[in-house]
């Protein structure tokens, strides 16, 4: 894998399209209720904060993934430990996202079938794409990019033409002050935006380093920018009662699309973009936890590690929750403070100070 | 190892074709007819229609009819359709409904949460529009065949948008609007009517298809509610301008008098606003607007003078404004926001929302109201004056 | 294969006679093997060569007919080298070599050269005077276009060449040439413009081909299979044509033709999958206009891989998403058809395939009357006895004439395949079975390389100047043959 490169493009779509991820289906910043865009607003640049530490810490390691750096800095026990930590969490969210994608399912389209075999099919699918490389997965994203953008952009203009649109959904704007915005932002950083870290188990791989924080800020603000709009969307089309009642507002808003009897159902092309989303997803996480492995374990040849990873996700997918609403507290409630929080800013922040401080008693010392 | 795993997994989909269905095991429910139960407490009883494809088959010459009605019952909607399979013969599937029917006699007692069954529903989509049974039970709404459509669901579909393109009574109303009403503050929910024009004569569906004055779907007012009971009705002019104060017209037709005998002009479009303005007390205001052409003249004016236009745009004006005021009058007699004055008012002026919504329909129902009509006039069709008899 | 080294090392006799019967030692005394014996100066001369593959005239004017006046003319030769060298000097024949061992002798005169061994004398000379028969250039069968040239490759590999040099007239174009085949030892060129083309690549190529080891080289798939980078996909990574302006247009883009003997199909490389969907009437037509086909055709594409599945998923998984009127027309169709939906769609595409096969084997006379049984007939009569339903023949029918918009029939094939695992898929479960399938079909398309090259180009990798003649094409002036599809790629490599 160490000859993979990827251009700037290639990693600016996957990251727009990794900040996607299933986000952009799931009810983000109902906390807000009707003010939730003025939330999704400024959460990215949190996320930017994040981003740039995680790429300061790349710029001192510039040829090791996340799990290698933290042995280095923190020594071989320590660092293991955390890496390993790392790995488990990497699989974890990969098992949450893939839950996501099977319930979505399992409540549209397939309720008769089993949520086992709608995960079995999209495993197959994973591991067929992790074990071709990363740089397949880079190219993949790229013309994904193109398909979604173009999706996304059709059901949109759906809104719009079918007179959808209440602009007053939005009113009053901030009746409850700034208070629920606050209360809710943590969620919605940790969430994309603190994924990213991720990237930092890819970083090695890219070719042009230099364009690397360019192209992520460009790419943070670019999915800020569509979140902001997608949630006014839905505000607006929904009405934030239906919006924070309904699973997956993304869905319903689209149900109601209707044109002259013939275009209709379109929710069915929202299924479409989760799946491509929630795929593009996961298979990010797969491939940090494959990386993670492999070099943790100094396993050689990657598709033992792929394939047992792949299967303990799949199999965690299930059994993490027993049903849709205790995955849904587990991912509200436990989640962002018992491992988001943790491992998305407070280690990258402590790796970071422990490599300021040591350079600074090194340039002391010399 | 990668191959036994890929077959592992394989194998273990095998039972995935679960959701298989051919279109020949398919029952098509299209419509829904919600009555009460006669049999048990609280429960409903609920009317199936379900299409019978051979019966229209695009090369067969038809015979029969094109759907059956299947009735069951059932202490929810969900249960009644489980309860519904010891009649019907085929797996029902209701992706396609496109028309639920709620009798009178259950909405007043209180639709409750009866469309949760639907918003829950992995199944049906939610832009099926809601009629209101009036005066009759669903399943006799559903229960008649005309000749001109090939099914009671298109009938009742079809009489209500052409009524709306013509005069306005009825309006479609699909359930999720009807849901997002429910659940909102401040604007009170209106469900369109229908009922059959008349009884039928005979029990044979094909001595109606038979006879040239069959009995067929009429609509009949808008229903109001009042949270989710039924209070009251619009109707006819009504219900129109209801329609026209909440901007949902395409077209309608106004008569004013004129010497002793009536001019008749049609409305080519309209637009309606309500604001609620806050001086002490919350006052109504509508203003409506209109362009209009004349479209029959039976007593002698000079069209083609300018004043004269102008004087019956005023007249015009002033019996809409006439008209208007005895619609939300009504509106105000029963106590039900059913043009959303509240809720505009929530959002010009959430403060005093938030202190006053618990007590919001008797302010509603006491406040003044105010009508302001714009009609102009931009045409006198093909003639100018109309001919004298001589 | 031993043989042949023990040759190679084998000098020739000094005796003509002793040459001779060798010879016919080692062609098994094969009849068209024909030799003139004559007598100069009192030294033995044998003329040899195959016949068929000759020019008889040309032998006969420009060959015999200088030895046997030379020889009247009595010349008094000191030495046989004089004779040998004269011979040389009196013959009119464009290309004279010298060969001095047995392989070299067997090659050349299978190839169609004539061979003069002279007594006495450790060298033969060889003459080319290689005639093969073949055809005149006609019109392509394949690829037809309305408006444009409308000449094609032959099986004959000198007027292949000759037909692209003609249309680039340019000290640039190189062609190297080498034989492959253990046993045909048939002529393979290859082509391209210096400066153009990633000279790594070709020699990339070059090398390829030194490595094939297979006994004989017939078409030109038999070199497309050995040397493609991938061999398990299916996906063509070379494009094969047989139109010659084709095959310039693609030097030009600094793209490499290998021209092969013995078939009028040449392949070009590296190819992107985007070039399948490109015909070359796009840039003989008005752009815009042209730019609309373009997308025509990938649209139709799509239809051909994706219909029957599509209509599989709708009508047996979701049919809710089927508009309510269209929903029970399709019922009242289905009503009495006695096959479950999947089977009768696959009936219906075996059948259209044994329609497609037997209309391609059948003579061409009644070819016509094929298609008119299989297709008007029988499916009415199948829709008719309540066999299969008509929207079933629709779909497939529509499906079936959507693979002819192609102007490649390599592209189509693949199709037709990956149609077969769509419909299962979809059979299996419904759209997520073929949207998952799409996403393997993806991965898979992102993972090939044609000779190095991404093979789905000017996307991913994303290059924004290649987008000017990819899926629209602009007008031709603002187009940088030297800026499109896989060049750039190739170059930044």
């Amino acid at each position: 894998m160490s000859n993979v490169k990827i251009d700037g493009y290639q990693l600016f779509c996957l990251i727009v399209l990794f900040l996607f991820g299933t986000t952009i289906f799931l009810d983000i910043g109902s906390g807000a209720k009707q003010d939730a865009w003025i939330l999704t607003l400024i959460s990215p640049f949190a996320g930017l904060i994040l981003f740039t530490i995680y790429y300061q810490l790349h710029k001192r390691f510039p040829t090791l993934p996340l799990t290698e750096y933290v042995r280095k800095i923190w020594g071989k026990f320590l660092g293991s430990i955390i890496s390993y930590f790392y790995i488990i969490y990497f699989i974890y969210i990969a098992s949450r996202v893939l839950r996501d994608i099977e319930e979505i399912l399992i409540n549209s389209a397939y309720y008769k079938t089993s949520i086992t075999v709608v995960g079995i099919c999209m495993m197959l699918t994973l591991i067929y794409t992790v074990n071709f490389g990363f740089e397949v997965f880079a190219r993949v994203a790229c013309i994904c990019f193109l398909l979604i953008g173009l999706t996304l952009l059709i059901i949109n203009i759906m809104f719009i033409i079918t007179d959808l649109i209440h602009i007053e959904n939005l009113k009053p704007i901030l009746a409850d002050g700034w208070k629920p915005i606050i209360k809710s932002l943590p969620l919605n950083v940790t969430v994309p935006y603190g994924e990213l870290i991720t990237l930092s188990m890819v970083f090695p791989y890219l070719n042009k380093q230099t364009k690397i924080l360019k192209t992520g800020i460009m790419a943070v603000l670019f999915a800020g920018i569509y979140f902001t709009l997608n949630i006014l969307l839905l505000i607006c089309v929904l009405g934030t009662d239906v919006l924070s009642r309904s699973s997956f507002p993304a869905l319903k808003a689209a149900s109601f699309i209707d044109i002259a009897g013939f275009i209709q159902r379109l929710d069915s092309f929202v299924i479409i973009l989760v799946v491509f989303l929630g795929f593009i997803k996961i298979t990010m996480f797969f491939f940090c936890a494959v990386i993670g492995m492999n070099t943790l374990f100094k396993i050689k040849s990657s598709a033992l590690s792929t394939y047992s990873i792949g299967v303990i996700i799949l199999l965690a997918s299930i059994m993490i929750a027993p049903s849709y609403q205790n995955h849904l507290d587990e991912g509200l409630e436990i989640v962002p403070y018992l491992l988001h929080i943790p491992l998305q800013i407070v280690i990258p922040l402590l790796l970071l100070l422990t490599v300021l401080i040591k350079g600074r008693i090194k340039n002391v010392i010399t | 190892m990668k191959k036994l795993v890929t077959l592992l997994f394989i194998l273990m989909l095998i039972p995935g074709c679960s959701n298989y269905r051919e279109l020949n095991q398919l029952g098509l429910v299209i419509a829904m007819g919600i009555d009460v139960s006669k049999n048990i407490e609280n429960g409903y009883r609920v009317t199936f229609q379900v299409i019978n494809p051979s019966q229209l088959s695009p090369t067969g010459a038809t015979t029969g009819i094109p759907v059956s009605n299947y009735t069951a019952e059932g202490e929810t909607l969900v249960d009644a359709y489980r309860r519904a399979s010891i009649i019907i013969p085929r797996d029902n599937d209701v992706t396609h409904l496109s028309l639920i029917v709620i009798s009178e006699e259950l909405a007043r007692k209180g639709t409750n949460l009866i469309f949760d069954a639907f918003e829950r529903g992995k199944q049906a989509k939610t832009t099926f529009p809601v009629f209101i049974a009036r005066g009759t039970s669903a399943e006799n709404v559903l229960g008649v065949v005309e000749p001109l459509e090939s099914n009671p669901t298109k009938s009742v579909r079809s009489t209500s948008e052409n009524n709306q393109k013509y005069y306005g009574i009825s309006k479609t109303i699909p359930s999720h609007e009807v849901i997002a009403t429910l659940s909102s503050e401040g604007k009170d929910l209106l469900l369109p009517g229908i009922k059959l024009n008349k009884k039928l004569t005979s029990k044979n569906q094909t001595d109606n298809l038979n006879n040239i004055k069959p009995s067929v779907i009429e609509v009949s007012g808008l229903a109001i509610f009042k949270k989710d009971k039924l209070v009251g009705w619009f109707d006819g002019e009504n219900a129109r301008n209801a329609n026209l104060i909440l901007s949902e017209l395409d077209s309608t037709s106004f008569s004013i008098p004129c010497e002793k005998k009536y001019m008749t002009l049609i409305t080519k479009r309209s637009k309606g606003n309500i604001k609620t303005l806050l001086k002490r007390f919350p006052t109504l205001q509508v203003n409506i607007a209109l362009n209009t052409e004349i479209s029959e003249v039976n007593c002698n004016k000079d069209l083609t003078d300018t004043k004269v236009l102008t004087d019956i745009e005023n007249d015009l004006e002033k019996e809409i404004i006439r008209q208007v005021q005895r619609t939300i009058q009504i509106s105000q007699g029963t106590g039900t926001d059913v043009f959303g004055f509240g809720s505009s008012l929530s959002k010009e002026n959430p403060r005093y929302w938030k202190k006053h919504k618990k007590e919001w329909n008797t302010i509603f129902s006491k406040a003044k109201v105010e009508v302001k009509v714009k009609a102009s006039i931009n045409d006198s069709g093909l003639v100018t004056d109309p001919y004298e008899p001589k | 294969m031993s043989g042949e080294n023990h040759n190679h090392i084998i000098p020739l006799s000094e005796n003509v006679e002793e040459n001779i019967e060798k010879l016919e030692m080692a062609l098994g005394k094969s009849d068209d093997l024909s030799i003139r014996r004559l007598n100069v100066s009192a030294k033995n001369v044998a003329i040899i060569h195959i016949e068929g593959i000759v020019d008889d005239q040309s032998i006969n004017e420009n060959v015999i007919s200088p030895i046997i006046q030379l020889n009247k003319e009595n010349h008094p030769f000191k030495s046989t080298k004089e004779l040998a060298d004269k011979i040389v000097q009196i013959l009119s024949v464009a290309s004279i070599e010298f060969i001095f061992n047995w392989s070299d002798l067997l090659e050349n005169i299978l190839a169609g050269d004539t061979v003069i061994l002279v007594d006495d004398s450790p060298k033969a000379i060889t003459l080319g005077t290689k005639k093969i028969q073949s055809r005149s250039i006609t019109e392509p069968t394949t690829q037809t276009v309305i408006k444009g040239p409308k000449d094609s490759f032959t099986e004959n590999i000198s007027t292949n060449i000759s037909l692209v040099r003609s249309r680039i007239q340019n000290a640039k174009l190189r062609l190297k040439l080498t034989k492959v085949g253990n046993v045909t030892k048939t002529d393979v060129g290859i082509m391209y413009i210096q400066g153009n083309a990633d000279i790594s690549i070709v020699n990339e190529v070059m090398s390829r081909l030194e490595k094939i080891n297979i006994d004989s080289i017939l078409e030109a798939n038999y070199i497309e299979e050995a040397v493609r980078d991938n061999r398990k996909t299916l996906f063509p990574l070379m494009q094969s044509s047989e139109r010659p302006d084709v095959v310039a247009a693609n030097l030009l883009e600094g793209k490499i033709a290998i021209i092969i003997q013995g078939t009028p199909f040449v392949l070009i490389l590296p190819v992107l999958l985007i070039q399948f969907f490109q015909s070359p009437e796009d840039y003989y037509e008005n752009n815009a206009f042209s730019s609309f086909l373009r997308l025509i055709r990938i649209g139709s594409f799509l239809l051909n891989m994706y219909a029957s599945a599509v209509y599989l998923a709708l009508i047996t998984h979701h049919q809710g998403l089927i508009p309510t009127t269209l929903m029970v027309t399709l019922m009242a169709q289905r009503e009495r058809v006695p096959f479950p939906a999947i089977i009768e769609l696959l009936l219906m595409e075996l059948a259209f395939e044994v329609l497609r096969e037997a209309g391609v084997r059948m003579p061409r006379a009644i070819g016509p009357a094929v298609s008119i049984v299989g297709a008007l007939i029988l499916g009415q009569a199948a829709v008719e006895a309540g066999f299969v339903s008509a929207a079933i023949v629709i779909i497939v029918a529509t499906s079936a004439i959507n693979s002819f918009t192609l102007p490649n029939t390599n592209i189509v094939n693949t199709a037709r395949g990956l149609r077969f695992l769509l419909i299962f898929s979809s059979a299996f479960i419904g759209f997520y079975g073929i949207l998952l399938l799409t996403l393997c079909i993806l991965v898979h398309l992102c993972s090939l390389r044609s000779f190095g090259v991404p093979y789905v180009a000017p996307f991913a990798p994303f290059r924004m100047g290649a987008q000017k003649d990819s899926l629209i094409r602009f007008p031709i002036t603002s187009i940088n043959m030297n800026d499109t599809e896989g060049n750039k790629e190739t170059k930044t490599k």
